[in-house]
């Protein structure tokens, strides 16, 4: 068959935007031309997996100032050796590696979480396989243990570098973190399948690896 | 990428001159219009103002056992795009210098302290400021702004285009408009009012967070909690509103609207909406209360 549906006018008929009788004209066509039929079945079918994708796919904030901050770095003015002795002795430069290293960590630890919040979504709507829902959830717990006890050593290292004052609150709020994941997690035991409880509990990961990010370039510069 | 010679580096700008128990700072250099400075060390004030001027200004006093490193990059002849400066005090020292830095509006300035009030106006470049205790207030407009504190107080009061304040327990002020704001807090307190924002994320763990503030046509506004109550004043914006506790109890004071039982009976949902909804709200708290008020 010659003459067939050009492209704006399968996708108006799949948008529904067709006056009536274009429309049944249209399907008519479609239905005699095998061509016009395929075409048809798969600008549905797109239409359909797209509707079924996330609405939102954020980045994470953390990432783009780690990006930032790698770019600003190779912008500053570098002195010459011995110009700046204290920031030798001191520690206050952060090098490029140590810049990767927290951007590694912190692209894995997101990944995690990502992980952990699409698995929840999705458990929204299989609430029939929560043991599933937890096993994701372990592993994803697992990643995130791995990635906090990295910074935690680095925060070891960098322990003398720190005043009293400022360890007493960071323990502080990592307790109060502590505190919310422990309460969140027990909830999401009992109910795995809790969409919003997940990205609750997410969202407290996500503070702690943060702040233990943050504490460990206090030091740097 | 842009590097600045070492060798061109014109540090005898730089002086300090003694005073009695302090000593003075006094850098001047012409620079370009977006000249990237950083500044930090033990300093306990610093005021970052923009003018429109093509010369960097850097004054003050610092105590007498400090040193002020660094200094302007480029030639002598041309306008430098770049400055680093490093406060040096020893260890046993508090930090009490108080330096003034007036660079031009496009600049981007990049500062960090441990305790210290930073002060910034006029800056239409970028921002990006880093505290462990005192305070950071910015006015203006900075076209990036990036506060990170431990326990210090942050105020911002203006419109920057993109915006991200993390503390653990310092409390967070936003007044003003901006197009991507992302807010991060352990236990500070949250409150954002005026202006309008297109895509708003605001956490807290135990910080309650007040948001009075215009959400954009088609905008969206998360805000997620553990135990720290949220307050939404919708005022007339069109919003369509999803509320979910798991233990908390969620008031609506803007319709008539009820609250459900939350799954398996506990917490409660709310689902709302107000105008032709070309906006979009999701608030969740664990524990804490919810609050839609007008």
């Amino acid at each position: 068959m010659t003459n067939h549906l050009t492209w704006e006018t399968l996708n108006d008929l799949v948008d529904g935007v067709l006056s009536a009788e274009a429309k049944a004209a249209a399907e008519a066509h479609a239905e005699a031309c095998a061509t016009c039929a395929t075409a048809l079945a798969e600008l549905r079918a797109t239409v359909s997996d797209a509707r079924a994708l996330p609405d939102r796919v954020s980045p994470p904030d953390e990432l783009w100032t780690d990006i930032r901050a790698t770019i600003e770095a190779s912008k500053v003015a570098h002195l010459p050796p011995g110009t700046s002795p204290g920031a030798a002795t001191r520690g206050w430069w952060v090098t490029p590696r140590q810049l990767a290293a927290a951007a590694v960590v912190l692209m894995v630890a997101t990944a995690s979480l990502t992980g952990v919040v699409m698995n929840s979504r999705s458990s929204s709507t299989m609430a029939a396989r929560p043991q599933a829902v937890t096993v994701a959830w372990q592993t994803s717990e697992k990643a995130f243990q791995e990635n906090v006890l990295q910074l935690r050593q680095q925060l070891e290292m960098l322990h003398d570098h720190l005043s009293p004052g400022t360890l007493v609150k960071v323990e502080r709020a990592l307790a109060t973190i502590d505190l919310a994941i422990a309460e969140g997690r027990e909830a999401l035991l009992r109910d795995p399948a809790n969409a919003a409880l997940s990205e609750l509990l997410a969202s407290n990961y996500r503070q702690k690896i943060e702040l233990l990010r943050r504490v460990t370039q206090l030091t740097s510069s | 990428m842009m590097r600045i010679p070492v060798l061109a580096l014109i540090l005898s700008c730089t002086t300090v001159a003694p005073l009695a128990a302090q000593q003075k700072v006094d850098v001047r250099r012409a620079v370009t219009r977006d000249v990237y400075v950083r500044l930090n060390g033990a300093f306990s004030s610093l005021k970052v103002r923009g003018w429109d001027k093509d010369s960097l200004l850097l004054t003050g006093t610092l105590p007498k056992d400090a040193r002020l490193e660094g200094g302007v990059g480029g030639t002598s002849t041309a306008p430098a795009t770049g400055a680093k400066f490093y406060v040096e005090a020893p260890a046993t020292m508090n930090a009490t210098g108080s330096l003034e830095l007036y660079v031009p509006a496009g600049a981007t300035v990049w500062a960090k302290s441990g305790s210290a009030t930073i002060d910034v106006t006029g800056i239409t470049g970028g921002l990006d400021l880093n505290v462990v205790g005192g305070a950071i207030a910015v006015n203006g407009n900075p076209r990036e702004l990036n506060i990170e504190s431990m326990d210090g107080v942050v105020g911002v009061v203006g419109a920057p285009t993109w915006m991200r304040i993390k503390t653990a327990s310092g409390n967070i002020a936003v007044n003003g408009s901006c197009t991507d704001l992302g807010i991060t807090t352990v236990s500070g307190i949250v409150t954002v009012r005026d202006g309008s924002f297109e895509r708003t994320r605001i956490e807290s763990v135990t910080g309650n967070v007040t948001f009075g503030a215009g959400v954009s046509r088609a905008g969206t506004l998360l805000i997620d909690s553990h135990s720290g109550t949220i307050e939404l004043q919708i005022g007339k914006a069109s919003l369509d509103i999803e509320a979910t506790t798991i233990t908390g109890s969620i008031t609506n004071s803007v319709t008539t609207r009820r609250p459900t039982p939350g799954r398996e009976g506990r917490g409660e949902e709310l689902t709302l909406s107000l105008g032709s909804g070309e906006a979009r709200a999701t608030l969740r708290s664990f524990k804490g209360n919810i609050k839609l008020t007008r």
